[in-house]
């Protein structure tokens, strides 16, 4: 993800709704991808995003610039993710869904459905990690702080995640566990 | 295997070199393990299949999900945080213009003000006069806050602050909340603002409304600003704590209701919005997590009628006090210690490039003959910009930036307004804005200065016309397809398209007017407060004939009648749009209530 104009940051936090609306568009699209990879599922992700949006927008004044404005965002987005995981779950609706099947019907078209499954089987610590790091693109150290985990288990959970993907997309999965 | 690594180990070190997170030793060791291990080369480029097909996979089209936030940040008509105070001084909402319509209701007329209550004008004299006088000081306050989340409805602090004249200032917020449990942030915070440097430690925590489910992300962050300019105002001393320079002595509203007595102290009790009042209000919260505060929200002041510092203050948002403050002690020291403001340098450092040396009289004086009686402070270079002259007396300061090329931007071009010098020569000033002070940009042929300063507007434009230059400004800008050509004030031009309010808020002037001529015809009038207009914003009058109907918008906007015109309101831009006579005419006036924007429409002939 590429770092926003400097100016433009400087301008939504003083205020310029203009900015401010940019920045929305520049980053909409990453930042529903990082809620849908969490969820799992379309409009909780679409809800999820419009809340970070929200959020950004009442608490830009506190992005004092000491880290990278993407990085941030995607905190804002991922704690607005894990807010709707916990929303959901406590309304017991698709909480079934979430935790055993990912949302298919969305997805049956791509070409990429396979690998998608795998992800959305992962469970949320370790699919968290690789999403951030494999999509996004962020470091482990970024991560680490986003998750508030040390950055040896970031190491070994996106680890984890690659390893269990990589069995799951195997041909041979049925026969063997080696890989 | 030649290798000592296992194949568990090899792979776990693969996926770390493929995100480039590994050592120089471990990747020889990985190297040398893959010479020999045909399994884990494979695995190697698995990995690489992986984060190719993850990155590759396509996706439907996304929401617009920009439309939506915006319309949702219309919609929202709650309670404010000060956080994005200045944004929401953009759009602000009608929940608080009714708030400010039932303390406008709640407020004693003046004429009514109980005996041996002091004018305002005397209580801003008297402040004034203060700031100029006072050396040390410090204090302690408690502080009890109402609202900041569901769970924890109320919180208090205990804040501690020295300050010696000019800008060296130390805050120290310890926060006694009983919170539910541990996994609540505490908000104590720290700042030094030195003469050369600036540090600051607050708790870094989740969003107030995602707390306390996300309080796991919670810490705290550090940052400093070293070879700090003289009175910087990214990272400034809230000072208004102090004695309420800003607040009260430059404000446009203060109401003087009563006298009382707060600890066997005689004090003066003022009453301001928090629009006005939030240099003193927010100066101990400047870091950390607090209640939100609305722009019209009432703010009292209890000032003490000898020395003039706060000695309590409370905020209240219409249904009750929602912030508490008062000094517990109050003292003015013989002499701090200068270890008090000594800063850390932790965290995130900054440096602001200034290098402080002595300003020689080169081949010509740079400084400004006259400095309303304050004295020489620091003097230095920014590395590769201009120079900086800085005059200071307790509170009140003096900045002069002198530079070869400092080309006046075209934002400033628009708003500021244009004086005239006792020299003879034109600037451009600016009010203060609740970031920067007032500002004076005097441009002459080869040589700029920039003036800034907690002075008075008619002591600033003093100074400016004892510079060792007559200003210039442009009356032709370039803009795109046109020129905008100043209009003097007072020309009694004729614009055959344009109307003029006859109703202004109280203070507001008209500070600019230009008429753009090229391919759009534009009249664009500017309208501001002659001290601290904060927000900056002003009042913007635009009509234009060019445009015969109202552009497409996606925003949630309401109807308005003016005259036999329906007017269309943007909270958003703080933007009324109407056509009237075949004439685009919009008022741009995002720190103002949106009835407060259509009587000025009305008011229109």
């Amino acid at each position: 993800m590429e770092e926003p104009d400097p100016r433009i940051v400087a301008s939504a936090r003083a205020g310029d709704i203009v900015a401010f609306e940019r920045l929305v568009r520049t980053y909409q699209v990453e930042v529903w991808r990082l809620c849908l990879h969490l969820l799992r599922d379309p409009q909780a992700a679409e809800d999820a995003s419009q809340e970070t949006f929200i959020r950004v927008f009442r608490f830009i004044g506190k992005f004092k610039g000491d880290a990278k404005f993407t990085t941030w965002l995607l905190s804002v987005a991922r704690n607005c993710a894990h807010d709707e995981l916990r929303r959901l779950a406590r309304r017991k609706r698709l909480s079934e869904t979430m935790d055993a099947q990912p949302e298919r019907a969305a997805w049956d078209q791509t070409l990429g459905v396979e690998v998608r499954e795998a992800l959305y089987e992962l469970p949320i610590d370790l699919r968290e990690p690789m999403v951030l790091i494999d999509i996004f693109g962020l470091s482990y150290s970024e991560v680490a702080r986003m998750l508030r985990s040390p950055e040896g288990t970031i190491k070994s959970r996106v680890h984890r995640a690659r390893e269990t993907m990589l069995h799951r997309l195997s041909p041979g999965r049925e026969a063997s566990d080696e890989l | 295997m030649s290798s000592d690594l296992s194949h568990e180990k090899a792979r776990l070190e693969l996926s770390a070199r493929m995100d480039s997170e590994i050592d120089g030793s471990t990747a020889l060791t990985l190297d040398r393990h893959l010479e020999t291990c045909a399994e884990c080369s494979a695995y190697a480029e698995r990995l690489h299949d992986l984060r190719r097909s993850l990155r590759l996979q396509p996706f439907e089209t996304p929401p617009d999900i920009a439309g939506k936030v915006m319309a949702s940040l219309a919609d929202r008509k709650g309670p404010v945080g000060r956080d994005v105070f200045r944004f929401r001084l953009r759009i602000a909402s009608v929940a608080a213009a009714a708030t400010a319509l039932l303390l406008v209701a709640s407020v004693l007329p003046l004429d009514r003000a109980p005996s041996g209550t002091a004018k305002a004008s005397e209580i801003e004299r008297a402040v004034t006069s203060a700031a100029r006088s006072l050396t040390d000081y410090h204090a302690r306050y408690s502080i009890t806050e109402r609202g900041w989340h569901d769970n924890v409805p109320l919180r208090t602090f205990a804040a501690e602050v020295w300050y010696q004249a000019p800008e060296s200032f130390r805050l120290q917020v310890r926060d006694l909340t009983e919170y539910p449990s541990r996994v609540w942030p505490r908000n104590d915070v720290d700042l030094v603002s030195g003469p050369r440097a600036y540090w600051i430690r607050e708790p870094y925590a989740c969003p107030t409304e995602a707390l306390p489910e996300c309080a796991a992300g919670s810490g705290v962050e550090q940052r400093s600003v070293v070879h700090r300019q003289p009175f910087d105002g990214t990272s400034d001393a809230p000072t208004d704590i102090v004695v309420p320079l800003e607040s009260v002595a430059r404000s446009e509203g203060l109401q003087p209701i009563g006298t009382a007595t707060i600890d066997g102290r005689a004090a003066q009790r003022v009453r301001l919005t928090y629009r006005e009042a939030h240099p003193l209000v927010d100066a101990l919260q400047a870091g950390g997590s607090w209640a939100p505060i609305a722009p019209l929200d009432s703010v009292d002041i209890w000032l003490d009628s000898e020395t003039w510092f706060p000695l309590r203050f409370e905020v209240s948002d219409g249904t009750g006090t929602v912030l508490e403050v008062t000094a517990t002690s109050v003292e003015e020291p013989d002499s701090l210690s200068q270890a008090l403001f000594e800063t850390p340098h932790k965290g995130v450092v900054t440096d602001g490039g200034f290098v402080q040396r002595d300003v020689g009289y080169g081949y010509i004086d740079l400084h400004p003959r006259y400095v309303a009686g304050l004295k020489p402070f620091r003097s230095g270079v920014i590395k590769g910009g201009p120079t900086i002259l800085s005059y200071a007396s307790g509170m009140t300061w003096l900045k002069v930036m002198v530079g070869d090329s400092m080309p006046t931007d075209l934002a400033t071009q628009l708003e500021a307004e244009v004086v005239a010098l006792a020299n003879g020569g034109r600037a451009l000033y600016q009010p203060a804005d609740g970031e920067l002070e007032r500002r004076l940009d005097v441009d002459g042929a080869g040589l700029d200065f920039h003036l800034e300063s907690n002075l008075p507007r008619d002591e600033l434009l003093r100074v400016g016309s004892s510079l060792p230059l007559e200003g210039k400004v442009d009356d032709e800008i370039a803009v795109e397809g046109g020129t905008l050509r100043r209009l003097a004030a007072g020309t009694k031009t004729f614009i055959d398209f344009a109307k003029r309010p006859t109703y202004l808020p109280a203070g507001y002037r008209q500070t600019g007017s230009f008429l753009r001529t090229g391919r759009q015809r534009a009249s664009i009038e500017r309208f501001s407060l002659p001290e601290s207009d904060l927000g900056g914003a002003g009042i913007q009058i635009d009509q234009s004939p060019s445009l015969t109907a109202l552009p497409p918008s996606s925003e949630d906007l309401f109807g308005v009648r003016i005259g036999s015109a329906i007017a269309r309101w943007s909270e958003e831009r703080g933007q009324l749009e109407w056509i009237d006579g075949g004439v685009y005419r919009s008022i741009t006036a995002p720190s103002f209530d949106w009835w407060t924007v259509v009587k000025i429409a009305r008011s229109m002939r």
